[in-house]
């Protein structure tokens, strides 16, 4: 009897030690409570460091045609070649990991490019309003109306195909959206009265809108940039696999797909494992977003506090 | 005593879908050095859109179609942004209604200070300023100004944030302060504690405060000049005393009736029959007319504002046919 009780008052300080933790004790909570979540945050952390290392720590050339490897042709996938080899005899395992960078590469140069443009028109679409406004959604909307992946292929194929060309294509089609959601945050937190209160002690207009309005309507951007990720790498194999985008000798997912669909099913591993590839990486983009998302919104985030 | 705020005729008009909205319908006034100038009205009668015309903060769909704000001889009106922001925060400040609001969560209460200082400084960086912030903080009485500083927002109770605010207001040494029902949103306590601390500032930095509210007991304790507002109009201009002794406007005794007097046993208060006028059409002659119990046919004509006894403003027919007599 005394000893239970003891025990919940144990359980009680826990709980409150656990309220009264800063952020990062909470996303630390998350990933404990929510494996989903983990799962995620494990999957682009791997995807993320085979970017970076993947290239250095292959035992095959991943782009060289090798004498020997010409008697390996169309391996299947055994203990040095993991998932097997292609039609040159390059192990399709070093190709794969090399892929993973080119798509970080094109994911990275996307945003880089599309987010400071989108939040920058967003910005000051939902600030000045008016014909400002009006003006910059018009123009976005206009993009808005091609279907994405075809206004893409057609930019893509008329820069001439390359890698270059589709990261600056994937970054036509995409800096809309941020747009969109800066702008519809924007006039959400424009109206709010610490804005006015910054414009009343005389704070200049640029300043108003970088340290007051953008830190605070970063959410849904900082979702959205993480589910994007996924789409962007999504995008860019699916320009890959049609022809666009990198080129051979450089291993891209979605040409190593395109590739092997001379040899299927009968050569299964050359189209199967980079399909995998993007299957598992876009994947744990999106389970990692949803993660951030649970936690950024207070709504959502009640619901992890109570499952904890 | 020396004008250093002289608004004239000022006109301030909303236009909504449903219509144009005259908010602020031909507004005149002057606050003097050093005094406590007190506008009270009910909800929706233009009170706080007068405080924001005086720096032009009306924004979109608002409009100041007419009028002028004359500051130390210069027309406020006529500025460019620059020019305007150079005068916001260091000669003409704000202390907002709600306190949680008004300042940003994601910066600590000394950051609120600090860039109030660093907007009218040139080439003064955030840590300077971040020490003037503790002492501001120090002289406006908030214990541990040190550790403070570093607080957010959500860490301070509401008379401590609505003090951060205030310590933004006066970091600049104002001239005039322009206090948009600065105790609306904190229980009676605090409420006291901070007309204390805003009157003993005004003392100290030599500022004025216009003091918006709607809440005669605060009018009484800390204005020295009064001006009561209906529907976007003044019905009445005088000092606090006198309005208090000899209210002449039908709506300003209304409203002194509706305060419960602890001296006086009644068995209910009083309240003035019938609703704000729809600003949109308001009505003919004198605005407070639907409701004013001593309606004539007269007060179909508008009233203008005229002196009935010395400093004492009235706009209402009553008076100056009393004045007539």
């Amino acid at each position: 009897m005394r000893w239970s009780q003891k025990g919940s008052t144990v359980l009680n300080n826990l709980r409150m030690l656990i309220q009264l933790t800063n952020e990062w004790k909470l996303i630390l909570l998350v990933i404990r409570k929510s494996p989903l979540t983990t799962a995620g945050l494990v999957i682009v952390s791997g995807f993320v460091i085979l970017g970076i290392v993947g290239p250095y720590a292959t035992l095959h050339d991943p782009i060289m045609i090798s004498v020997t490897g010409a008697l390996k042709r169309l391996h299947p996938p055994c203990l040095e070649h993991p998932f097997g080899t292609d039609e040159y005899g390059r192990d399709l395992f070093s190709r794969v990991l090399y892929g993973a960078r080119v798509s970080l590469v094109a994911a990275l140069s996307v945003m880089v490019i599309a987010v400071p443009i989108g939040v920058l028109l967003g910005l000051c679409s939902g600030y000045y309003g008016g014909i400002v406004d009006e003006v910059i959604m018009r123009i976005t909307d206009i993009f808005l109306s091609f279907p994405g992946l075809v206004l893409a292929i057609a930019l893509s194929a008329s820069l001439g195909a390359g890698l270059t060309s589709a990261i600056i294509a994937l970054a036509v089609v995409w800096w809309p959206g941020y747009v969109r959601v800066i702008r519809a945050q924007v006039l959400v937190v424009k109206e709010m009265l610490f804005v006015e209160a910054a414009r009343a002690i005389g704070v200049k207009t640029s300043k108003i809108l970088f340290r007051h309005i953008l830190p605070n309507s970063i959410t849904p951007l900082l979702v959205l940039i993480t589910f994007d990720f996924g789409s962007v790498i999504l995008a860019n194999s699916a320009l890959s696999f049609i022809g666009l985008g990198a080129q051979p000798p450089i291993p891209e997912w979605g040409r190593l797909i395109a590739d092997g669909r001379r040899w299927f099913p009968d050569k299964w591993w050359y189209s199967f494992f980079p399909g995998l590839a993007i299957l598992i990486t876009v994947l744990g983009f999106n389970l990692l977003g949803d993660g951030i998302r649970d936690m950024m919104d207070p709504r959502y985030r009640r619901s992890i506090e109570m499952k904890g | 005593m020396k004008k250093i705020l002289e608004v004239k005729d000022l006109r301030v008009h909303f236009y909504t879908y449903n219509g144009t909205v005259k908010a602020v319908d031909g507004v005149s006034f002057e606050v003097y050095e050093g005094e406590v100038l007190c506008i009270v009205g009910e909800t929706g009668c233009g009170k706080s859109v007068t405080a924001r015309a005086i720096t032009k903060m009306i924004r979109s769909p608002g409009k100041i179609v007419g009028g002028r704000v004359l500051f130390n001889g210069i027309d406020i009106l006529e500025l460019d942004e620059d020019q305007l922001s150079s005068i916001r925060g260091k000669t003409i400040t704000y202390v907002y209604q709600d306190p949680s609001a008004a300042l940003d969560p994601l910066y600590t209460a000394g950051y609120h200070v600090a860039e109030t200082v660093t907007a009218h400084s040139v080439g003064m960086r955030i840590r300077e300023a971040l020490r003037r912030a503790v002492e501001i903080f120090h002289e406006i009485l908030i214990p541990d100004p040190e550790n403070r500083v570093k607080s957010y927002p959500h860490e301070l109770s509401g008379g401590m944030k609505q003090r951060v605010v205030i310590a933004t207001a006066v970091a600049n040494y104002p001239k005039l302060i322009i206090a948009d029902e600065p105790t609306t949103a904190l229980d009676v306590t605090i409420q006291a504690q901070i007309l204390d601390l805003l009157k003993e500032l005004k003392g100290r930095y030599g500022s004025s405060v216009v003091m918006i509210t709607h809440n005669l007991g605060v009018v009484a304790e800390m204005c020295d000049r009064v001006i009561v507002m209906y529907a976007g109009k003044i019905v009445e201009k005088a000092h606090t005393e006198r309005l208090f002794e000899n209210p002449l406007h039908p709506y300003t005794k209304g409203l002194l009736n509706a305060v419960p007097n602890p001296y006086r046993k009644t068995m209910r208060l009083e309240s003035i029959p019938g609703v704000v006028p729809d600003m949109i059409n308001v009505p003919e002659g004198c605005r407070f007319r639907p409701r004013c119990p001593f309606a004539t046919n007269a007060c179909l004509i508008e009233p203008e504002l005229i002196e009935a006894e010395k400093d004492h403003y009235v706009s209402c027919w009553l008076t100056s046919k009393v004045g007539q007599q």
